[in-house]
């Protein structure tokens, strides 16, 4: 594995070319789960290539190129694939290649925010720190984004951007959370102070976000926002691998925001 | 000290404090008659077409306004050298919860002086024909006062304790606390509504339950995450 690594960073043309065979193989994986009429022993046993295969990513740090890979895929495969009609959606329905995905991933890595604030305050590690705020960050840059595609489908089914709506409402007030906590983050000048608090901020708001995110809208009526996920079985071959295209952009994200911090520091040790 | 005895005197020495210096509490009961009296004077034209909505929403935003204000000066009065002195003299979890208490009381009787005063200047009686707002159903439309003075009194209390502790102005405190009353402040608002109106039973039932559960939940985070604030 290690080999492997030293020599996909050597070779950009075997990276992209592994990137590309992962992509072939997830999807055809998915495609013979869902789509074929094959035995269940065999449908079953594909997912043991899927424990390798994430291992293969995760090992030789492939996942940036693999993902940029799903992305384009996502983008061609969903907006080019024929989708079943479903009524109110029509053609919006692509839209939960790009929308719900971004949700999730924002959930993903608030959560991620949220266990690295709880970790802080039990060692003091300025890593953890350090990849709370980024996680929060790229988490709030993909709420935004969630909400921007949220709106565009919204002007498409509802008839206008904004509609008032409890779930619209709620998402912008589980956004306006943590910009209140880099404000917070912003007014305190001591680093270690700085850290404390606003990680005692990020956890005592975080019941507070999910109880907008997912109680607020059903409890208040008159939300028109469809509840259930309506992924059949041919929108899954490019569900799945939208998921992870986004979750390996997030990451990605988060890895450059915490590269970006590691550089500012030695410069400013160096002065 | 056991820990009983610590928050009886850490109460103790608050209510002392507060009526040593009645600018404090005065100016709380000052506000809120102000914040009432501009509502009542919005609205003293044309109270008949005040309907209930925009009455509840109008209670809604002073209760909310005054309770941020109650809120923030619950950590502010702590200097910081006594803070240090009491770092070495009672544990923090007696504090917050000696704060907590004490906010919960305070809010719910500021809460009872905005319901009287709102009461008086907005809602005449219905036989005067100077309005068209007529609360169905009072028992319930108190409780809801209530549980949302708690709701505020508890949340505010640890917001309070971060703006207090980031040494910044009461500004911070609204920026913190806003997002985080704001789901709060929806139930409350629809539950109270139906309690004017008297309808839907089986939602009130609801938004009771999950205030509760929020309720708990947030003094158990408070009680969790103060002494972390506090070692700062």
């Amino acid at each position: 594995m290690e080999k492997l690594k030293i020599k996909l960073e050597e070779s950009v043309l075997l990276r992209h070319i592994l990137s590309l065979l992962i992509l072939c193989l997830f999807v055809g994986l998915i495609y013979v789960y869902y789509q074929t009429e094959l035995p269940k022993a065999v449908k079953l046993s594909t997912w043991l290539i899927h424990i390798p295969l994430g291992i293969l990513i995760y090992k030789t740090g492939i996942w940036k190129t693999s993902g940029i890979y799903f992305l384009i895929f996502i983008l061609i495969a969903g907006l080019l694939m024929v989708v079943p009609r479903v009524p109110r959606l029509h053609e919006t329905i692509r839209n939960l290649f790009y929308h719900v995905p971004l949700w999730m991933v924002m959930i993903t890595q608030l959560l991620v925010s949220l266990i690295n604030a709880i970790l802080y305050l039990k060692n003091s590690n300025e890593k953890n720190d350090l990849m709370a705020e980024q996680t929060a960050r790229v988490g709030v840059l993909f709420g935004l984004l969630g909400l921007a595609t949220g709106m565009v489908w919204a002007k498409a089914t509802w008839g206008s951007f904004w509609h008032n709506d409890p779930k619209q409402i709620a998402a912008a007030i589980a956004i306006l959370i943590y910009f209140a906590y880099f404000i917070l983050r912003s007014s305190i000048e001591d680093p270690d102070k700085k850290a404390r608090i606003s990680n005692i901020y990020n956890i005592f708001c975080f019941p507070t976000f999910l109880m907008l995110i997912f109680i607020v809208p059903q409890v208040i009526p008159g939300s028109s926002h469809p509840v259930k996920l309506i992924v059949n079985k041919e929108m899954r071959v490019v569900y799945y691998p939208a998921l992870l295209a986004w979750l390996f952009l997030s990451a990605w994200l988060v890895n450059l925001g915490l590269r970006v911090k590691k550089i500012e520091k030695q410069q400013h040790e160096a002065i | 000290m056991t820990l009983y005895t610590e928050i009886v005197t850490l109460i103790k020495k608050d209510i002392l404090l507060e009526w040593r210096q009645k600018h404090a509490i005065s100016s709380l009961l000052l506000y809120t008659v102000g914040a009432v009296f501009i509502c009542y004077l919005g609205f003293v034209q044309n109270l008949n077409l005040l309907n209930s909505v925009a009455w509840n929403s109008t209670f809604w935003i002073v209760i909310l306004f005054v309770a941020i204000q109650t809120a923030s000066k619950s950590f502010q009065q702590e200097s910081s050298a006594r803070d240090y002195y009491y770092y070495y003299l009672v544990s923090p979890t007696s504090i917050i919860s000696s704060k907590l208490i004490y906010n919960l009381v305070l809010m719910s009787l500021i809460g009872g002086v905005t319901i009287l005063l709102f009461q008086f200047f907005l809602l005449p009686d219905a036989s005067s024909g100077l309005t068209t707002v007529v609360v169905k159903n009072w028992k319930i439309f108190y409780l809801n006062i209530w549980v949302g003075c708690m709701l505020f009194g508890a949340s505010l209390t640890l917001i309070s304790a971060i703006s207090a502790k980031a040494g910044a102005s009461g500004s911070l405190m609204a920026i913190l606390g806003f997002p985080v009353v704001l789901p709060m402040l929806a139930l409350l608002v629809r539950n109270s509504l139906n309690a004017i109106k008297d309808i839907n039973p089986n939602e009130i039932v609801m938004d009771f339950s999950i205030m509760s559960i929020l309720l708990v939940l947030i003094i158990t985070v408070s009680l969790a995450l103060f002494p972390y604030l506090w070692r700062s």
